[in-house]
């Protein structure tokens, strides 16, 4: 705890007005405290022992990969930097990483093999030794498989438990190994098709911001998630890039960018629908690129929105796969027909409606402006908050361009109306040309700071060995499911990837079985059968314990310590269970053989990179590209079979949503009468002080950092809270406790809080148990699957006992 | 002459804290204690917005030693444990420092932090630069400008480890330094000017 004259007490005289931190949290002791288990401290005055400098890279699941440079002491940890690094970009640290020197010996670690003794969620357990562990557990997996098949077993494997090599236990055994994630995906699920990209990622560089005169960051609090591409936002700024950013919160991100634009939540889709109609109405859009580089000109029948075109057959150039394909037509102004859309001499109509073989057609512009009809700019205010001239404003600077939206991978995409949002992004970008262009873009930009990536090759296994089909996602599972009766998680899986704790408690239950790796004692650890301890990114038992390619790197995680108290690498954890089954000889018989067999048979990028070659360049290398062209060429309108960028989505029609339409978020709508018993918005997000629940239990960052359910004065004073009050929140899913504070860049009517701390640090409670778990049908029909809602959530907060 | 300091980008400042535990780590500083933070300015805590909901503002402000040309902890010294170095560093002499409080008192920045009882660590041992002197209990301490790092001719660390390049270092004795001219440039501010303490640290926006 801080103590009187220490860091957190601010000058008593008030000098200098401003806060710090808040003091820490007790200091819990308990079974995993570090007491016992290492040496005293050796003080730094003494002889000094013996240094060694080692490299690895850090978390991928905040995308940062950030490379390091690690130096031990005495076979502590003492130092962690920057791995030395001229391009400046790769050059990048954060304080999570540094934490690490005190994180990996904390209270939180998870230091022996233990079973569960008591009632789970009581956190009683009893140590055993590895052997026992994987005994037991080889005995349960068997006994699953072999009354109710292969896929009656679940393993799922997260980067929260390390994963520095692609897993094999899963493969091996043919269990279940977990479908989509739920997450991340949301708006990337409505735009990328427009362009024929899958996933989330631009396909261009956060290096290209500074060609860029207007830049909506939207649903992306990057200066918090994604620390250290913090330069990307700057020297954007320097350049001159006016950076708008859309978000409920005045998050650090919306407080520096040049414009805050602070909307109702769940609202997202109806600004730029608003803007799509401003840009429709003004002649905002470019004629030309429409004309010539989008969908916008193919003909729709007019009564069932299908696009006219001819099938023809197509071959796969690299398969020789047969299949088919549309081309679809336009109407030619010359010959007043339609034609092939790549009709040589065609003219192509933008807008009207033409009547062919008794049917009647319209161009997807007429119809884009018939469908947006409704959505004016009073409308659009009415729904964000957002005054209609604002809306208006920011639409006629991104249509100015070059423009880019960078959206963020949280926001939006916890609301059960995500796709829209994304589906509205590309809409705005191909109606006014800012796709594929230098200075434009859409996309999540804070990750693949390079075009340059490649993949690593896999551990090989014989044929046919791969983990049985996952029919049901992780978060479908406690409504629908009726096979699993064993689950492992190399990481807290049931807290991350599923809402409504309660319910997942529920399908917890009734599992025969259930262990958890882990190198935290994460939320879901009391709720287990038995726990195993895992070894964090610094520990090996190899001289190279992982090997990944990322940020145009391969790096290596070289050893910087040998495995904590009995902690295992997950490797090791999953190779212990092969070998209990007797499939222990499908393994690499260490991790140094695993990295190297990732870098045989290289691909060209890969080429020359080899385990010797990385020690002699401090564990990382670049791969082999141009390098000196670090923004790559530009990225081009579309990757589509017709070169066109095609945002109206004929696969959708069945749902409504052809062209983006208005969804209500299914809870947290302002008119749904649930309000009236639960009137605060519950949003939660990432911070710079966790990557989701890891750094629960980093003291370093406890006392920068406590968790805490954050309101508006409005709301606070209505509910008679003051900062410090700790608060009970709860709906008719559940509660959790926390302390509350009262700030003013939370939306009045909302709160906010970081996801996720550990249970332990929220008095035994965890923030999923309200969380809303209702899945929009339309997902399963999108290429990542549907996002769970988890700020699509009502509360009430009251003081806690009150 | 040499005045070693360091500029500070307020804008460029994230709020995130990298500085912090750099400093932490780089000078072995024990639990509960900090020799660089980042405050919100004129909040009540940490990432408070000053205003009402949606007119709002909110500015980091990285604090530590201002390595000010005329102390006010210096002066106040009875045992000369504080000095200026010939780097125009504030240094503290740990072998001379009795543990008074009185440059404490007398710091308007509150940069200082005093080894009330023997320092803990839970990491369970000392980190950081094998170079930096070991501090016991009822010793001061605060930023050395990294003096182990900049003897060298290496940067402070909370400027090596700044993500956002919000930090520069220099000379402010050397004209052509970076630093004198982010200090020439007429944004520049220095806390607490009425206190006469001529900081050397300085803030641009």
């Amino acid at each position: 705890m801080a103590k009187e004259g220490t860091t957190h007490s601010l000058s008593r005289r008030s000098f200098v007005k401003g806060a710090g931190a808040l003091g820490a949290t007790a200091a819990l002791a308990g079974m995993t405290s570090t007491e016992g288990w290492l040496k005293p401290a050796q003080a730094l005055a003494d002889e000094a022992p013996a240094e060694t400098v080692a490299y690895t890279f850090h978390n991928m699941h905040c995308m940062g990969n950030c490379m390091l440079k690690c130096t031990a002491r005495d076979g502590r940890l003492v130092k962690v930097e920057q791995r030395p690094n001229e391009d400046k970009r790769f050059n990048n640290i954060c304080l999570k990483a540094i934490a690490e020197i005190e994180h990996i010996y904390g209270e939180g670690r998870i230091q022996t093999p233990m079973k569960r003794v008591g009632e789970r969620g009581s956190g009683e357990f009893e140590a055993i030794t590895w052997d026992e562990a994987f005994a037991t557990i080889a005995e349960q997996f068997k006994k699953c498989q072999d009354t109710y098949g292969k896929d009656a077993l679940w393993i799922q494997n997260s980067v929260e438990c390390s994963m520095r090599f692609h897993p094999i236990l899963a493969r091996v055994l043919g269990a279940q190994a977990g479908g989509m994630n739920g997450l991340d995906n949301g708006q990337g699920n409505g735009m990328g098709q427009a362009f024929g990209w899958e996933g989330i990622f631009a396909m261009n560089t956060i290096w290209d911001w500074p060609y860029a005169k207007t830049i909506i960051l939207t649903s992306n609090n990057m200066l918090e998630t994604g620390i250290v591409w913090a330069r990307g936002f700057l020297d954007a700024q320097k350049a001159g890039a006016r950076i708008i950013v859309v978000d409920p919160a005045y998050t650090v991100t919306a407080a520096k960018a040049d414009q805050w634009v602070p909307i109702q939540p769940g609202t997202d889709p109806a600004f730029y629908l608003g803007m799509i109609k401003h840009i429709l109405d003004n002649d905002l859009y470019d004629r030309k690129h429409v004309l010539a580089n989008t969908s916008y000109v193919y003909l729709v029948d007019k009564k069932t929105g299908e696009v006219l075109g001819q099938t023809v057959e197509t071959t796969d150039e690299a398969t020789g796969e047969k299949g088919e394909m549309k081309v679809p037509f336009v109407w030619d102004t010359v010959t007043k027909a339609p034609v092939a859309h790549n009709a040589q001499g065609a003219k192509p109509a933008l807008e009207g409606e033409f009547k062919h073989d008794g049917h009647t057609y319209v161009t997807q512009f007429t119809l884009l402006k018939e469908q947006m009809a409704e959505y004016t700019l009073d409308w659009a205010e009415g729904k964000t908050g957002i005054p209609a001239a604002t809306i208006a404003q920011v639409a006629e600077e991104y249509a100015a361009g070059p423009s880019i939206i960078a959206n963020g991978v949280g926001g939006i995409d916890k609301y059960y109306n995500n796709d829209v949002a994304g589906h509205c992004y590309a809409v705005i970008a191909s109606l006014t040309g800012n796709y594929g262009k230098r200075g434009t873009g859409a996309g999540f930009f804070h990750f693949n700071p390079t075009p340059y990536n490649a993949g690593l090759a896999d551990w090989p296994l014989p044929e046919g060995m791969n983990p049985s089909p996952s029919p049901l996602n992780f978060y479908d599972l406690m409504e629908k499911d009726d096979k699993v009766h064993a689950a492992m998680f190399f990481g807290d899986i049931p807290t991350q990837k599923a809402a409504n704790w309660n319910k997942t408690l529920e399908w917890i239950d009734k599992l025969d079985f259930i262990c958890l790796a882990d190198i935290y004692h994460s939320s879901v650890a009391d709720y287990v059968d038995m726990i195993l301890p895992a070894c964090s990114k610094f520990e090996s038992v190899d001289e190279i314990g992982g090997m990944r390619c990322f940020n145009g790197y391969v790096m290596s995680n070289q050893k910087i310590l040998d495995p904590l108290f009995e902690a295992k690498p997950d490797f090791y954890i999953e190779k212990g269970i092969a070998e209990a089954m007797g499939y222990g000889d499908l393994f690499p018989k260490d991790t140094v053989a695993y990295a190297a067999a990732q870098l045989e048979n290289p691909i060209p990028p890969v080429a020359g990179i080899t385990l010797d070659t990385l020690k002699e360049n401090m564990g990382a290398q670049r791969l082999n590209a141009d390098w000196d062209n670090p923004l790559g060429p530009e990225i081009g309108v579309s990757l589509l079979p017709s070169g066109r960028q095609e945002p109206y989505y004929e696969n959708l029609l069945k749902h409504g949503q052809a062209f983006p339409q208005w969804e209500e978020p299914c809870e947290v709508g302002v008119d749904n009468p649930l309000r009236k018993k639960y009137p605060l918005q519950f949003n939660q997000a990432r911070t710079r002080f966790r990557v989701h629940s890891v750094y629960s239990a980093s003291k370093w960052i406890n006392e920068l950092y406590e968790p805490h359910i954050e309101l508006n004065p409005v709301d606070a004073d209505e509910r008679g809270l003051k900062t410090g009050d700790m608060v009970e929140v709860f709906n008719d899913r559940g509660s959790f406790r926390v302390k509350a504070y009262v700030n003013n860049s939370v939306r009045p009517g909302s709160a906010f809080m970081a996801e996720s701390s550990f249970r332990k640090y929220l008095d035994g409670t965890l923030m999923q148990s309200v969380s809303n778990d209702k899945m929009n049908p339309r997902g399963y029909e999108l290429p990542f699957g549907p996002m769970i809602p988890f700020n699509d959530t009502l509360i009430e907060v009251k003081k806690a006992g009150a | 002459m040499t005045r070693l300091a360091i500029a500070i980008d307020q804008h460029r400042c994230i709020g995130c804290n990298t500085c912090s535990l750099a400093c932490k780590m780089q000078n072995n500083v024990p639990d509960g204690m900090l020799w660089n933070r980042i405050l919100t300015e004129d909040a009540s805590f940490f990432d408070e917005a000053k205003g009402t909901y949606p007119n709002l503002s909110r500015d980091y402000l990285p604090l530590a030693c201002q390595h000010c040309e005329n102390p006010a902890c210096m002066k106040v010294c009875p045992t000369g444990a504080t000095y200026k170095d010939e780097m125009g560093r504030v240094e503290i002499d740990y072998e001379k420092c009795i543990g008074c409080r009185m440059c404490m008192a007398a710091c308007p920045y509150n940069a200082r932090v005093f080894n009330w009882n023997a320092p803990a660590r839970s990491a369970g041992f000392g980190y950081g630069d094998s170079r930096v002197p070991e501090r016991g209990m009822g010793v001061m301490e605060k930023c050395t400008l990294c003096k182990e790092r900049t003897d060298a001719g290496e940067e402070p660390m909370c400027v090596q480890c700044c993500p956002a390049d919000a930090r520069v270092f220099g000379d402010l004795d050397d004209p052509d330094s970076e630093i004198s001219k982010l200090r020439r440039n007429g944004n520049a501010r220095v806390l607490l000017e009425e206190m006469g303490t001529k900081p050397q640290v300085f803030y641009v926006k």
